[in-house]
């Protein structure tokens, strides 16, 4: 190996005096998500455990179905294949939950493990770019639990639609879904940074999810309870679920009538991606001004 | 405001701890020009740290307003970070992905500063080489030394060019040939591309060898700013005498007894021994009156030299921040040596 004098790097730096570097938001995104899934890579264990617990998930829902009668659910107005059902449910909310709580996850370990300091340091968008390659980067790891929750469904007799039209636009749902829970995880991310309440969280997130979101028992199920049933619609993922459910257990399009009422709703939520960042950048301010930055 | 590349105005930090108030950083203001090396000096707890985070956009002042390049930390954050390059000191490499290599990290950071990947990666292998980094550059950084994730950060301050490097105990881990190399380095982009550099460090020699302004701050005041040598003229009533000799082995002990005797010493400072010629620095009351009582007692030993001595910048520091050695045995070379009663 050739060594290097102090001159070399001296006459590098005077060369790279010209006027730099067209900004590539796209370039920081990706590199964000890029050496994110790196450093999830070196974790065997993890990725090996995550794994077995898509397997597991999916068996628990498929020995539950033997208790759940089809009439039942016909009445409620659904197929009567509780399997594809309630895979259905947990593959999205699933999917939703790992990616938004991991982008929280992420905020506290960049703070305990200090690099979100050095990341603050060289911040020129306010994380925007940042933020993005994280969620890219959840929802990456997130697609291969859905993915492999849907085939395991498949493998266990789930009657999902064969019609590759309407995978399409299931498809189309779950990435606005997506688009509408990053900006809540972008959010959980900010109020992370100053309040520092991660699993309490977490668990609160969750449980509105599942509990609101109807993933394991058909939402029409709370109309007895009003109250709970008229919460359950505030919710993006109350919406997404029925539009992905509804096309890929009974192969509705999500144009037909009733799909485009909740198709409405969940667009109307996209706005929330511009409060997420603004809710983001305040949390951050808050941080920097009561020291936070550092402090788990 | 063009001639200067770091200004401050009555900047303030307060941080509570329950109901008590704790002023980090009390209405500091300083002006560094641009292409200055300058030190900023002061003992654990005395706002350094706060104060380049103010800087660096990552604490937002209470009060006052600072100006990076000309652009308000406040009103322009972005804009200042494009313009620095900052290292976080005493940190143990904690600012760095553990799990990625050292050349991940590197290359990661450079794309969050827009630096673009040919430039980038150039950049990178030079530095690495230069600071023999090369061989560890695909190794992950959990398995760096400190020296080397000090390097590392070092390195990774500089990628995107900067200006105005802000730099919090740059060696401080560093083996002495690394340390020498770095020290160097850092003088050149100072004289030779005009970089301007804020420096802290606990280390007085290498504070004296590189900077040519300090600012000595301790209870988040700035109490003394001036060049390394005004700081030591400052101290007018320290008195120091430097007394070299050539002492047979086994006598040193005997000769330090004999000079703590004396009225006119009020301490023993230090000593060294470099080839055959011994150094004591004492601090005297007077050192008209003690020089002559000094070489009487010691006539009996072959004396090169006494003489009336400026006080070191450690010594000059110590006095102005206040500080007694025994608490602070960091700002010795690591040898613990008796508290200075001034």
């Amino acid at each position: 190996m050739v060594n290097i004098s102090g001159d070399d790097c001296i006459e590098l730096l005077r060369v790279g005096e010209r006027p730099l570097m067209k900004e590539s938001f796209v370039a920081r995104a990706l590199t964000s998500w890029y050496y994110q899934l790196k450093i999830l890579f070196s974790y065997k264990m993890h990725l090996a455990l995550e794994m077995m617990d898509i397997i597991l998930s999916a068996l628990i829902y498929y020995f539950v179905s033997f208790l759940v009668s089809p009439q039942d659910l016909v009445a409620l107005g659904y197929s009567p294949d509780y399997v594809a059902f309630s895979i259905s449910g947990i593959a999205l909310s699933r999917y939703i939950w790992t990616s938004v709580s991991r982008l929280a996850r992420k905020m506290h370990h960049e703070i305990s493990a200090g690099t979100f300091e050095s990341l603050a340091a060289v911040d020129t968008d306010n994380f925007h770019s940042w933020l993005i390659g994280q969620v890219l980067y959840g929802f990456t790891w997130s697609s291969m639990w859905f993915i492999g929750t849907l085939i395991i469904g498949f493998a266990l007799g789930a009657g999902f639609t064969s019609d590759p039209w309407i995978w399409i636009q299931a498809g189309i749902v779950v990435i606005l879904v997506v688009i509408v829970h990053s900006a809540i995880g972008i959010m959980a991310a900010g109020m992370y940074i100053v309040h520092k309440q991660l699993e309490t969280m977490l668990v609160l997130m969750s449980t509105v999810i599942e509990f609101f979101g109807g993933v394991i028992y058909p939402l029409s199920i709370l109309l007895n309870y009003p109250i709970l049933y008229y919460i359950s619609l505030l919710m993006p993922f109350t919406h997404g679920l029925e539009l992905f459910r509804r096309a890929i257990i009974d192969g509705t399009p999500i144009y037909s009538l009733g799909m485009l009422v909740h198709l409405s709703v969940l667009l109307l939520f996209l706005p929330l991606v511009y409060v997420g960042f603004k809710v983001f950048e305040r949390y951050l301010n808050l941080a920097k001004k009561n020291a936070l930055l550092s402090v788990y | 405001m063009r001639e200067y590349a770091i200004v401050s105005e009555d900047l303030t930090k307060i941080f509570w701890d329950k109901d008590r108030k704790i002023v980090a950083v009390d209405h500091v203001s300083l002006k560094i020009k641009r292409g200055e090396f300058y030190g900023l000096l002061g003992p654990n707890g005395a706002g350094k740290t706060t104060y380049t985070k103010m800087l660096a956009t990552l604490l937002i002042p209470d009060e006052g307003e600072a100006w990076i390049d000309g652009f308000s930390v406040l009103k322009d954050p972005l804009e200042v970070r494009r313009r620095i390059g900052w290292m976080m000191g005493e940190t143990g490499g904690r600012a760095l992905y553990w799990r990625l290599s050292g050349y991940d990290n590197l290359m990661f950071f450079a794309t969050l500063q827009n630096v673009p990947k040919e430039i980038a990666r150039r950049r990178i292998d030079t530095f690495l080489r230069f600071l023999e980094l090369d061989d560890a550059a695909n190794k992950l950084v959990m398995e760096y030394s400190t020296g080397m994730k000090i390097k590392l950060m070092l390195i990774r301050s500089l990628l995107h060019n900067p200006n105005i490097l802000i730099l919090d105990e740059p060696t401080l881990g560093l083996d002495v040939e690394s340390a020498r190399k770095v020290r160097v380095f850092l003088r050149r982009l100072v004289d030779e591309l005009g970089k301007t550099i804020l420096f802290t460090s606990h280390n007085m020699y290498e504070v004296e060898a590189l900077c040519d302004r300090i600012a000595v701050i301790n209870r988040g005041k700035i109490i003394f700013e001036g060049t390394p040598r005004e700081i030591r003229e400052r101290v007018e009533d320290i008195k120091i005498i430097e007394i070299q000799l050539v002492l047979p082995n086994g006598e040193l002990s005997e000769v330090l007894k004999k000079l703590e005797s004396l009225s006119v010493v009020k301490e023993v400072i230090s000593h060294s021994k470099l080839g055959h010629i011994t150094t004591i620095r004492v601090s005297v009351e007077d050192h008209h009156s003690a020089i002559p009582e000094i070489a009487m007692s010691l006539s009996s030993y072959k004396i090169e030299s006494i003489f009336h001595a400026l006080p070191t910048l450690e010594e000059a520091f110590l006095k102005i921040a206040g500080i007694e050695l025994e608490d602070i045995d960091m700002y010795s070379s690591g040898k613990k040596r008796r508290a200075m009663r001034w």
